[in-house]
């Protein structure tokens, strides 16, 4: 054997010697920075070399043609292959983003993986020119839906992996930040620069880890932490414009004045009606029998601003009717684009610093972060700054430490609700016709009593502003050189400070000289501690056994703080309080490289239950089979082919504390008296929302990973639903929280990674991800919960639309038709008409694909996002697309309305005195949209420029656009969109989903930047 | 390996759960949970916090329950004819609709939210009531005993005058509304549910509020309820039954001790008590029924001032002064200075430009309607019941007691011009015949609590007794449509009990 392996070492260097070129290059990572200590190898030879300083390598190949392996330390091992070229720069990827997957609690090589993990990676996050974290992740990731609440800046945003997997508690996922389980919701608020990796755990073997609250997934987030060379800086300045990616087609002055006209024409008509006076009108001398659009349109354009109503057959007195009694100045008053007066073009910019460094036995990173971006809208505008601190240090071979801290100060000037009159995109609805005085309170010069929003946005403020901390400090000790023991503790601290104002020119603020304040705050104090043992060992030949064993405990506390001028109060505030008390444990065995098992399990204790139901345990297991590795496999395509399945339970706790027992909180005064009324009833059996999941999965990589991948598909079962009972009122209550019904979601989730183009100076790599999910509530008790369009319904999707369906306009009397039953009967009445389940605001499949091209020194790339199989309600058409029964600004389709008998038409007619606005599915639409999400290039500057600007270490300026366009049928102005009335109470905004009323446009961004490494 | 992995995860188990019960026992901020009585403190604050419900409580769209504004809005908008001199702006408080047009359903959310309201606020009650041994101090046992009866009786009052049907001889048998005595504080003790009939609901809450009477004595802390209050309500609860005797005893024990004020509107916007106050909501600007921040209570809803009111009733103020048995208006004559008008506000006017002496103001957001000045102040107290009513009830059980056929006259005649005297109407004198007397009491009555939510419930006791039937919008006051249904809710939560 050994004398094999010489004779086959002398035939490769003999070989070597025969043909020898030189190729020279450079390493480096994903910034451009050189790689120093990179190891480049040909692979399947024996010609190796280590790059110096700045990342430069010279190698001896046979023949220019072999393929180069390239591996360094905290990075990814890379292939190349050499198409004869003697120059080569190879950049690489972070180390902890590619390879090794990190689980909060210990951490594993992709390669053994047996879960359903899906990672960001670090350079996916930045420069990505978005603020919000969450809103980076859209469309990266398979199984991951995230939706936007709305296009104001600060505001949430909606994340679901595979499906919510609850009604009345959170779906949103357990955020993990260095270790800390989030209690405040400040993961929107991380810098993204800081971000070393992403990690979305999805099924329930990678999450049972999390216990109670990792039903909805788990995000792991880390940021990044310290070095171990000579001080590096980097700098790097974004500038840019957003916009509104689109603007309605709303009717202009003259449209809308004709509207008003109708409108009260039609008034007159039905009271004329009403008075047994036949609709005959007359105009200049001319009559018309009835008021249709021919007549409406002769009588605006006549400049007449009188008509007459005759009775019938001549008998009795014509009533004439003098349009400017209603309106003075109509016809002269001038006309308002409103959709100009609320859009604006806004600035971002967003500075960071960041300084790493170190030596062998300690290593720090610092950051400081400044962002400041203007709304799309007037009066919105956010601010925050970042500040981080990371130390580790290696006191000894054994004991290691390190710390994390990450500052957020964010200062939010928030636009009021979207259905608040004062919500600048209210503006839309007002009359296209009118003007106002900016000198006179905004007010409008003809339509005074409708509200400006522009009085609202000049007379009021509503300030937020957020000082929060979150912190981790780890300790590492290695026992001997099987088990090590690591400790953790982290805080999450929050303190949310609003102040708002309206001043007296405003409805709010109307009545009182100094205008309305009111003052809120909300403090989150949220400490963890978590230590977990973890040994492992190699059993035998090849098989390998990792043990961990941890236990943790989290405290969560929350106070608040209200007052209103208005109505002030001195009763306290009952605050929030929650505790864990966790043991878990995780046990992966090794089979030769062949099969991996993982068993692992979590017993939870929480607050939340009473001591009846208090303790949990989530088990999971999970198994792979590398195919690949089987001796029977023998194809020389599959470099991995992978199959792995896992199965586990996970839970879910209710947002409120203490439900199992009866809650008093300290109500109002009665005079000078001090009371008590108790909140809820009391319901001992209450206990968790149980999740179990089953997952099977296959990684693929075909010929070296030029292709590679991985298809899961998931059952996802939902028991012990957390939903609100009604229980007799007699008890004073009439909700209590049970444990009831049964829900399911199932999906399919496809990553593709193909490695299209790989020379020398040109690559070319495309990710794609597509996921599907279906979700029914299998099971309700026979109970449903309906907020606004949308509903809880056995049998149904969660959140479904559930309202009358419009079935188009009866003809003869111009209003709209509702489907009565499944027969095909329609009624005018919609009272009588049933509501229907309508639609679906759940999406069928959605995901993204990128790819990225880099040609020399440049680097091109652009992602698409999609989502499909989706039903929006336009909530803003009951108002801004109603055929002007309010005689509001409409929609210029709206001019298509019914006038007169046999108008063929799908707009009923403006009937003034049915003037509220009935939700049906005539706002209903479909929501698919194909969206370019991010385009970005990205110029990085030679060695050679570099070295003369004094020995940069990099430099690369690039521009981007995000949200360059939509493909859409959606009426409304974005599809990426989900409003919830926050006063609705969680399960209120679990039920409202696909929503568009008055919701702000994601905007469109363009943006430039630079980065300079030092 | 493995048993190392066993051993050691006992050993976390075992350290974690031995003090992770501990760990588990947290508190939040300003809150108690459990038994809470277990102090003296905390009953009086529960008891505290039973009248804050009888106030109504300002929590979102379910704001201004019970006497907090809803039993006078109801009542008010029950009474009176559609859309011609009262007409409600469903646009600005859509829930208060159906009592307009006698069109009740039982998925109204003010039927809902007073139902509930009122036996979440009887279930305080019977937790006091059914603790009162942890009670240290023998009296304030008493007294906290009292209030409660108290409290409870007068709730079982208005939901059996609401929710049942009149009370007379053919009705005392028919099913009413549930009788709950026991605390519910866990959804496991809520018990299988049956309607009381209508004569026991009205000894339940006669024997609460005869017992609160026995034990409570007179002036104890502003805006409680007293031995006085007791006697008011069981009055009402009489005359409600229509035995006069019974209540013309209480009424006489009462009156001595009150006074009418000078000028009718004297008796309301007082921040504290007026000396014709019997029974009152006590409101500050701390705590009150809500404003028009929160859309909540009589203020809001009834007011029209800006800043103060969205003018939810507008009232034709022409039509006031007429009347028919079919609308029945309160027939105002000009110089009633319950009918005083001031004409002279607008957008810009605040509380403090509307005169002392106004009844009525010009509707600064409707132009055409007036807005009545009984409830402008949100941090005003809110009258149950006044010495108006005493009066004007006595002088009715001695007309009904006194044989009159004619020449009325001694108390009944006294009484009646009381309050027909205080309004700046000349007095009536004894040579009415009982037939004119008793119009006039009746229309006395309907002026003198317009608003107040009174002339709902006499109309309906009125034509149980027999006397003249004056019809709401053409619907007799006793048809079963205008009786409030129990809320869908509660029937579906408890199938049987609507059948």
């Amino acid at each position: 054997m050994k004398h094999y392996l010489t004779c086959l070492l002398l035939l490769f260097i003999s070989g070597s010697l025969l043909a020898q070129t030189t190729l020279r290059g450079t390493v480096k990572d994903e910034n451009g920075v050189g790689v120093p200590g990179a190891t480049v190898k040909v692979d399947g030879g024996d010609a190796s070399t280590v790059t110096d300083a700045i990342g430069n390598f010279s190698i001896q190949l046979a023949d220019g043609y072999e393929t180069l392996i390239i591996s360094a330390e905290g990075f990814g091992t890379q292939k190349v292959y050499l198409t004869g070229q003697t120059s080569l720069d190879i950049s690489v990827k972070s180390f902890s983003a590619g390879d090794e997957v990190n689980f909060g609690i210990g951490s594993q090589s992709k390669d053994e993986l047996t879960s359903s993990v899906a990672s960001v990676d670090a350079s996916d996050v930045s420069p990505v020119p978005l603020i919000n974290l969450e809103q980076t992740n859209q469309g990266v990731a398979a199984g991951l839906f995230v939706q936007n609440s709305s296009g104001n800046l600060g505001q949430p945003t909606q994340v679901r992996i595979r499906g919510g997997s609850s009604l009345s508690a959170s779906n949103q996922p357990l955020y993990v930040v260095d270790g800390v389980p989030l209690t405040s919701q400040n993961q929107s608020n991380i810098n993204p620069s800081n971000i070393q990796s992403i990690e979305i755990l999805k099924d329930a073997s990678a999450t049972a880890i999390y216990g109670t609250r990792a039903a909805n997934g788990v995000i792991i987030i880390t940021t990044k932490d310290g070095g171990s060379g000579k001080l590096q800086v980097n700098v790097d300045y974004q500038y840019g414009i957003s916009e509104t990616p689109k603007r309605l087609d709303i009717q202009n002055g003259d449209e809308n004045l004709l509207q008003t006209f109708e409108f009260i024409l039609r008034g007159f008509e039905d009271l004329a009606n009403s008075l047994v006076f036949e609709p005959v009108v007359e105009v200049d001398g001319v009559v018309y029998p009835e008021i249709d659009r021919d007549f409406l349109e002769q009588f605006y354009n006549s400049g007449i601003d009188s008509v007459s109503f005759i009775p019938s057959g001549g008998i009795g007195r014509t009533i004439s009717l003098n349009i400017p009694r209603f309106y003075e100045n109509l016809r002269t008053s001038g006309s308002t684009d409103w959709q100009d007066e609320v859009f604006r073009r806004g600035t971002l910019q967003r500075a960071n610093i960041d300084f790493q460094g170190g030596s062998e036995k300690f290593g720090y990173f610092a950051s400081a972060g400044y962002t400041t971006q203007e709304g799309i809208l007037i009066g919105n505008e956010f601010d925050r700054f970042n500040g981080s601190v990371s130390l580790d240090s290696k006191f000894s071979d054994k004991l290691s430490a390190n710390l994390n801290l990450n500052y957020i100060y964010t200062k939010d000037n928030q636009l009021n609700e979207n259905q608040d009159l004062g919500f600048p995109l209210q503006a839309i609805v007002l009359p296209a016709s009118d003007t106002y005085d900016p000198n006179n309170d905004f007010i409008l010069d003809v339509r005074s009593l409708e509200y400006n929003p522009l009085t609202e946005v000049n007379f009021a403020s509503n300030v937020v502003t957020n000082n929060s901390l979150l912190g981790s400090i780890g300790l590492k000790y290695e026992i001997n050189n099987k088990l090590t023991l690591d400790v953790n503790g982290g805080i999450d601290l929050s303190n949310i400070e609003g102040d708002w104002f309206q001043g007296p020119e405003t409805l709010a603020g109307a009545g009182v000289g100094s205008g309305r304040t009111r003052t809120s705050s909300e403090e989150v104090t949220n400490s963890v501690f978590n230590g977990w043992l973890t040994y492992n060992e190699q059993v035998g030949d090849g098989n390998s056994l990792s043990v961990i064993l941890g236990t943790s405990y989290q405290d969560s506390k929350s106070s608040f703080t209200f007052n209103d001028s208005f109505f002030p109060t001195d009763a306290p505030i009952p605050g929030g309080a929650f505790a864990f008390v966790s043991a878990y444990t995780r046990v992966t065995y090794s089979l030769k490289d062949q099969f991996d098992f993982e068993v692992s399990g979590r017993m939870d204790g929480s607050s939340k239950f009473s001591e009846e139901n208090r303790y949990g345990f989530f088990p999971a297991a999970s198994a792979g089979w590398k195919i690949n590795n089987a001796p029977f496999f023998n194809s020389d395509a599959f470099n991995l082919l992978k199959l792995r399945t896992s199965f586990g339970l996970v839970g879910n706790t209710p947002l409120d504390d203490f439900l199992y027992r009866q809650n008093y909180f300290r109500s109002t005064r009665y005079g000078v008296n001090a009371s008590v009324e108790p909140i809820n009833l009391a319901n001992e059996d209450l206990k968790w929302e149980t999740t179990s999941q089953f997952n099977v999965g296959v990684d693929f990589g075909i010929l070296d990973d030029r292709v590679s991948g991985s298809v899961d598909y998931y059952v996802k079962t939902t028991t012990d639903l957390l939903f609100p009972v009604p229980v007799p009122l007699v008890s004073g209550f009439s909700t209590i929280f049970d444990n009831i019904g049964e829900m399911e979601n199932k999906g399919f989730e496809v990553n593709l990674r193909t490695l299209n183009v790989q020379t020398g100076d040109f690559s070319w790599t495309t990710d794609f991800n597509i996921a599907s999910n279906s979700n029914t509530i299998v099971s309700l008790n026979s109970e449903q919960a309906i907020v606004g369009v949308n509903a809880f319904l056995e049998g149904e999707s969660a959140g479904v639309f559930y309202m009358r369906e419009f079935a188009g306009v009866d003809p003869t009397s111009g209003d709209a038709l509702y489907v009565l039953d499944d027969e095909g009967n329609t009624t005018t009445n919609w009272n009588d008409a049933p509501r229907r389940v309508v639609g679906d605001p759940n999406p069928e499949l959605f995901g993204g694909l990128t790819n990225a091209i880099a040609y020399k020194n440049l680097e091109f790339s652009f992602m698409f996002q999609f989502v499909s199989g989706i039903d929006l309600y336009f909530q803003t058409g009951e108002f801004l697309s109603n055929s002007g029964i309010l005689n509001l600004g409409q929609t210029q389709d709206q001019v298509n309305r019914w006038y007169s008998a046999d108008d063929v038409t799908n707009i009923p007619r403006l009937d003034p005195t049915n003037n509220f606005p009935l939700s049906s599915s005539r706002w209903l639409s479909d929501g698919d949209y194909i969206r370019l999400k991010n385009i970005t290039l990205t110029y990085n500057f030679p060695e050679s420029i570099l070295s003369s600007l004094g020995g940069l270490r990099n430099l690369s300026v690039y521009v981007a656009a995000t949200n360059l366009f939509t493909i859409t049928d959606y009426i409304g102005y974005d599809p990426d969109v989900s409003y919830f009335d926050p006063l609705d109470g969680l399960i209120g905004q679990n039920i409202t989903r696909g929503v568009d009323n008055f919701n702000t446009p994601q905007p469109r961004i363009f943006m430039s930047g630079i980065k300079i490494g030092l | 390996m493995k048993r190392f992995s066993i051993l050691s995860f006992s050993m976390f188990i075992a350290l974690l759960f031995s003090g992770c019960n501990d760990l588990l026992d947290i508190e939040a901020e300003n809150s108690l949970s459990g038994n809470i009585f277990v102090s003296d403190q905390n009953f009086e604050d529960a008891l505290t916090g039973a009248y804050v419900n009888l106030g109504g409580i300002y929590d979102g769209a379910d704001g201004g329950e019970l006497y907090g504004g809803d039993f006078q809005i109801m009542g008010t908008l029950l009474a009176r004819t559609i859309n011609t001199i009262f007409f409600w702006r469903a646009s600005e408080a859509p829930n208060y609709q159906d009592f307009m047009d006698k069109d009740i359903l039982d998925i109204n959310l003010r039927v809902e939210a007073n139902w509930r309201r009122a036996y979440e606020t009887i279930n305080i009650v019977n937790g006091i009531l059914a603790n009162l041994d942890n009670v240290s101090d023998a009296g304030l046992r008493t007294r906290i005993e009292g209030e409660a009866l108290a409290i409870r009786g007068i709730l079982y009052f208005e939901l059996v005058r609401f929710w049942a049907p009149q009370y007379s001889a053919s009705t005392v048998g028919q099913p009413a509304i549930p009788i709950s005595l026991e605390p519910i504080t866990d959804a496991n003790q809520i018990p299988e549910l049956t309607r009381a009939t209508v004569a026991q609901v009205y000894t339940r809450a006669i024997t609460d509020l005869e017992q609160a009477e026995s034990q409570l004595g007179q002036n104890p802390e502003i805006g409680r309820i007293d031995q006085s209050t007791c006697r008011a309500f069981l009055a009402r609860i009489y005359m409600q039954q229509n035995d006069f005797a019974t209540a013309f005893t209480y009424l006489n024990q009462l009156i001595p001790g009150y006074s009418l004020n000078q000028n009718p509107m004297d008796a309301f916007n007082n921040s504290t008590p007026s000396v014709e106050d019997v029974f009152f909501i006590l409101q500050n600007d701390v705590s009150s029924t809500g404003t028009i921040g929160t859309r909540t209570g009589l203020v809001a809803h009834l007011a029209s001032l800006t800043g103060v009111g969205f003018a939810a009733l507008n009232i034709n103020y022409e039509l006031l002064d007429n009347f028919s048995t079919f609308n029945n208006l309160p027939a105002f004559s000009s110089i009633d200075k319950r009918f005083v008008l001031q004409d002279d506000l607008d957008v810009n006017s605040s509380i403090s430009s509307i005169n002392a002496n106004a009844a009525y103001y010009n509707d600064v957001i409707n132009t055409t309607q007036v807005s009545t000045a009984k409830f402008l102040r949100t941090d005003a107290n809110i009258p149950v019941i006044r010495l108006a009513e005493l009066l004007l009830s006595r002088a009715e059980a001695a007309l009904e007691l006194g044989g009159f056929q004619d020449n009325v006259s001694g108390v009944a005649l006294d009484d009646l011009n009381a309050v027909r005297t205080r309004a700046g109407l000349p007095a009536l004198v004894d040579t009415l015949t009982a037939n004119e007397f008793y119009d006039s009491l009746v229309i006395e009555r309907n002026r003198e609590f317009i608003f107040e939510g009174v002339l709902f419930h006499d109309l309906k006791r009125w034509e149980a007794n027999g006397r003249d039937i004056f019809y709401i919008a053409g619907q007799d006051p006793l048809d079963d449509d205008l009786i409030l249904p129990i809320p869908q809710a509660e029937c579906d939560a408890s199938p049987g009990l609507c059948n």
